[in-house]
């Protein structure tokens, strides 16, 4: 009987298994972890009752600032890339937030304070300033921590931010000659450039 | 399509009563045949679908406009750790609206498997065999036509022909397609055989009634009897919450998806004394691969998913693998967020989107996660893939890249953190389980089934082999939370199918006359 279980117990199905839970326990505590931060710096930046999940000017502020980063492209010969400063671009990337359920709005809008506080809380004693009033390599250094981090939630919460700023630039008409992407074409496309 | 037996719940007061003899939750590919088939056979049945009715010409292209529209929660579902996106169908049609028309029966080993595990005899049987061939015809089901397999397709198929692994041409519903692809946006030509358009005209006209833009809040029951339905109507605009009211038949029939479906039993307390509803959640999560080409792709434009490889999936589970590989598409949005990075290095990636094919590959997952209902239509989806299936999500990035490189790119991109970019095979040697895990790659999921499953024993499934609740006697499911595993493959054949099956079992308890 002790044989079995000592068998087992060292099996590969049973670490396997012990080695799982470890893994969502920990994934699990970080997300509460980022959540209740995400929450706790809503909380200490908000200006007003977010009941209703509405983004706040200053929050609007800061989307705009990750959007200038995200889509901070380069032309090079023959592309040359919109500016991704154009109002509509924050705009369509605020309307895109817009369809969300409010539980997932308020947690993206969450997030936003997140970012502008970290750097102000836990940056280098010198530059200890809210997201938005860094200079543009510092905020990508920031925004690269997101995406590199070893916290799953922080990951998580960059490509979510991510996914609205791409959708905001990308949905422009403008945006779509460099990549040569049209709503015209009535027809497939086969190699050696034959139409469909 | 505008009938008066299809309005909003907009138009029904407040705390009134809406009766009928059958409830159909969710209209999507099984909720719509059982709709179709109950109301043909003249049934009054009742159909809440929380999405909208979305005619072809309200399908504007626009990834911005029909994404909020096509799928639930804004297109913004996902699970709760944010590292699989989860994007399923809402509307009259569901998901039939956005998909690519992949048409494929579960394979026989499968339904051996569930017959002998799960005590499913009909699976093996030859009525369900007639229900498949049904389905198909009905839809129009057929391969995609030699000259209609796009360069996406043309190149994907190339690699695997010279790898010479199993693969070939796959089988669409589709009539009066104009190659235009945005089928995944909702077909502007109307050139889908989908649910809105073959099974719901049919049904309205037999007299069944629909009602947009009502979400299904809670079952109210009286130990094994289902009473009522509570319903919401729901702005279709804003998305906010309106009045409620209530709706009352002899029979429910849910088939809101496995994630809708479960949550709507998990909030109504409904019997589980084995707490099972909600668990047993798979999802099919894919991994993307991008090849890159000298010349031009266009992977966008045409009829997308033509062709498959099939060498690394074992349907039933078995040594090869449990991996899909067919070829994918994105619009520039969904596109752009799935490429790695931001900035400058992002950018230079989506200047080669006009010369890239993408592969995706879909796991036959083993793992499972739960579904937990959230506020409204918030769902939230506990999951988180077992190492096992990392496994095999690193099986289906190196042969995807494989098949590319055969296929002549110039390089392949995986999208890890670091980004790889491979230009010979043998640098897919170095890659090991270590480069794959949450986030690396990016995993999105179109297909969530098995919450609600079926099985002959009531301690280890939630519903019947005809479909029927084990411990509520008036409740009925048909849509993917049916499935007792992962199936490995695309579902809407067999979720129709089941559909039908559901229907027929219905209808035999209501004693309806047969169709």
């Amino acid at each position: 009987m002790i044989g079995k279980a000592s068998r087992f117990l060292f099996s590969e199905r049973a670490i396997r298994k012990i080695l799982t839970r470890r893994a969502r326990a920990i994934s699990f505590a970080q997300e509460l972890g980022l959540r209740r931060a995400a929450m706790a710096a809503a909380l200490a930046l908000r200006e007003q009752d977010s009941s209703d999940a509405r983004l706040l000017p200053w929050q609007e502020a800061v989307l705009e600032a990750i959007i200038l980063r995200m889509c901070r492209y380069e032309d090079e010969e023959g592309a040359v890339f919109p500016a991704a400063s154009s109002p509509e671009v924050l705009q369509a990337a605020i309307a895109f937030t817009r369809t969300m359920p409010r539980v997932t709005r308020q947690k993206l809008y969450d997030l936003l304070s997140l970012v502008e506080l970290a750097p102000a809380v836990l940056g280098p004693q010198r530059e200890r300033r809210r997201f938005s009033a860094l200079e543009g390599w510092a905020q990508d250094e920031h925004l690269e921590m997101w995406r590199s981090s070893a916290l799953e939630p922080m990951r998580g919460g960059f490509e979510g931010l991510k996914a609205v700023c791409m959708m905001g630039y990308w949905s422009q008409p403008e945006s779509w000659p460099v990549i040569s992407y049209s709503l015209d074409t009535q027809g497939g496309w086969r190699l050696g450039g034959e139409e469909q | 399509m505008k009938s008066a037996q299809m309005s909003s719940a907009s138009e029904v007061s407040a705390e009134e009563t809406v009766r009928a003899q059958v409830v159909v939750v969710g209209l999507g590919a099984g909720g719509s045949m059982a709709f179709h088939d109950l109301a043909l056979a003249g049934v009054d049945v009742l159909a809440l679908e929380l999405g909208d009715h979305m005619p072809t010409e309200q399908m504007t292209r626009r990834e911005e406009q029909m994404l909020p529209r096509l799928f639930m929660e804004g297109a913004s579902r996902a699970t709760e750790d944010l590292a699989i996106r989860i994007l399923q169908g809402r509307g009259v049609g569901g998901s039939t609206l956005h998909n690519t028309n992949l048409c494929k029966r579960l394979s026989e080993p499968l339904r051996e498997e569930w017959a002998s595990r799960f005590g499913l005899d009909f699976m093996v049987s030859a009525q369900l065999t007639r229900d498949f061939e049904a389905v198909e015809q009905l839809l129009g089901v057929h391969p995609v036509p030699d000259d209609r397999v796009n360069a996406n397709n043309q190149v994907f198929a190339r690699g695997v022909q010279r790898l010479g692994w199993r693969g070939g041409r796959l089988s669409h519903n589709r009539d009066g397609c104009k190659q235009s692809g945005f089928c995944e946006l909702g077909c502007p030509n109307n050139g889908k055989q989908n649910a809105a358009k073959v099974l719901i005209p049919a049904g309205l006209e037999a007299g069944g009634r629909i009602l947009t833009q009502a979400r299904a809040e809670r079952l109210e029951h009286k130990g094994h009897h289902i009473k009522r339905v509570r319903v919401v109507h729901v702005d279709g605009q804003s998305g906010e919450d309106r009045h409620g009211f209530w709706v009352e038949a002899e029979h429910y029939v849910l088939a809101a998806s496995a994630t809708n479906s479960a949550a709507l039993v998990l909030r109504s307390k409904l019997p589980d004394p084995h707490h099972l509803a909600g668990t047993n959640l798979h999802l099919h999560p894919g991994a993307f691969t991008v090849g890159v080409f000298d010349e031009p792709v266009y992977s966008w434009r045409g009829v997308p998913q033509s062709e498959e490889c099939s060498e690394f999936l074992s349907e039933t589970g078995g040594a090869r693998g449990r991996v899909w590989i067919v070829s994918g598409a994105a619009h520039p949005g969904s596109a752009a967020s799935l490429l790695p990075g931001f900035g400058p290095e992002h950018g230079r990636m989506m200047r080669m989107y006009p010369n890239v094919a993408v592969a995706i590959s879909m796991l036959h997952d083993h793992s499972k996660g739960r579904v937990l209902p959230g506020e409204g239509e918030h769902v939230s989806i506990h999951y988180r893939l077992e190492r096992e299936d990392w496994e095999q999500v690193l099986l289906g990035l190196k042969q995807s890249a494989r098949i590319y490189l055969a296929a002549g790119a110039k390089q392949v991109v995986l999208p890890l953190s670091p980004t790889r970019f491979i230009r010979r095979e043998s640098e897919l040697d170095a890659l090991t389980l270590d480069d794959v895990g949450p986030f690396r790659p990016g995993l999105v999921a179109v297909h969530p089934m098995s919450t609600l499953w079926m099985g002959k024993d009531a301690r280890t499934s939630v519903v019947d082999a005809r479909g029927v609740h084990h411990h509520v006697s008036n409740l009925s499911v048909a849509d993917g939370s049916l499935f007792p595993t992962s199936i490995g493959g695309p579902p809407q054949i067999p979720i129709y199918t089941f559909g039908r099956h559901v229907a027929r079992h219905v209808r035999e308890a209501l004693r309806a006359p047969m169709i």
